[in-house]
């Protein structure tokens, strides 16, 4: 299991950013990956074993195929979501608690 | 504006140019008005009111166009001017949850600095609990909307780090 910053720094590279967006659809193997995107498999396995150790990413066997699944354990999506989500609503509530009040804009 | 991560929580911390009665009152009673407008759990159409009952123990819901009512929550704790404490009963693909156990929970404190300024400390923890329903959430990731832009932000966030 990766730490949070692992996992940021797994998904600073554009071509695993895409490879977790497509997980994000669905499971998928490396050939099916590496099918849809514009790199090789072996590149393809190396970006996943990178997003595997960051613990983003599960890894299972189907007889002699791999599958890679978004970690349905790993919590760091939505930690990184609800730590956007409440930077942007908290910004947006401030302006709103320092805007004058109605009585305020009275003439 | 700080913020970090420890465990299953989310910390955020602003520092605003308003008494800490004021901020404690726009958070509760004004939320429709600065609450980001996507976020709305009904199937109903625009969002009219998020309200938060002044109590412990109360409801805390939206309203939509349609008339509907859709609960976010609990109030779990409400000390004016100083704490506010909620349930998160939504699952990850923005839907209510029915089941407490699997609900995280929302503090937020409130810090006087001065007559004029006050330290608002949000803490969302327990996410860990909807960990089932991140597992359902995998196909609607894709769709947007379904939670908004949850992908696009951590990509973002990833590409700032």
């Amino acid at each position: 299991m990766g730490t949070y910053q692992d996992s940021l720094d797994a998904l600073g590279d554009p071509t695993r950013r895409a490879i977790f967006e497509r997980l994000g659809q669905g499971p998928s193997a490396v050939g099916e990956l590496a099918a849809v995107l514009p790199v090789s498999r072996p590149a393809v396995s190396q970006h996943l074993k990178v997003l595997v150790n960051a613990g983003l990413v599960a890894v299972e066997a189907a007889g002699t195929r791999r599958i890679y699944r978004l970690d349905p354990q790993g919590v760091d999506v939505l930690r990184a979501y609800f730590q956007r989500f409440w930077t942007s609503a908290l910004a947006d509530f401030a302006k709103a608690a320092e805007a004058p009040t109605e009585e305020e804009q009275q003439p | 504006m700080s913020e970090y991560v420890h465990g299953a929580d989310v910390r955020v911390e602003i520092s605003v140019a308003a008494s800490v009665e004021r901020a404690f009152a726009v958070f509760t009673e004004q939320a429709h008005t600065w609450w980001p407008a996507p976020y709305k759990l009904g199937p109903g159409g625009a969002r009219t009111g998020l309200v938060i009952e002044p109590k412990a123990s109360g409801r805390w819901y939206e309203r939509t166009d349609d008339g509907a009512e859709c609960a976010w929550g609990e109030v779990l704790a409400f000390d004016a001017p100083n704490h506010l404490a909620l349930s998160w009963a939504i699952t990850p693909t923005f839907q209510p949850e029915p089941d407490e156990a699997k609900a995280s929970r929302v503090d937020v404190t409130f810090a006087a600095d001065g007559p004029d300024r006050t330290t608002v400390t949000l803490v969302h923890s327990g996410l860990d609990r909807h960990g089932d329903g991140w597992e359902q959430a995998r196909d609607g990731l894709a769709a947007d909307g379904a939670w908004p832009g949850v992908l696009t932000a951590y990509a973002d966030l990833a590409s700032n780090a």
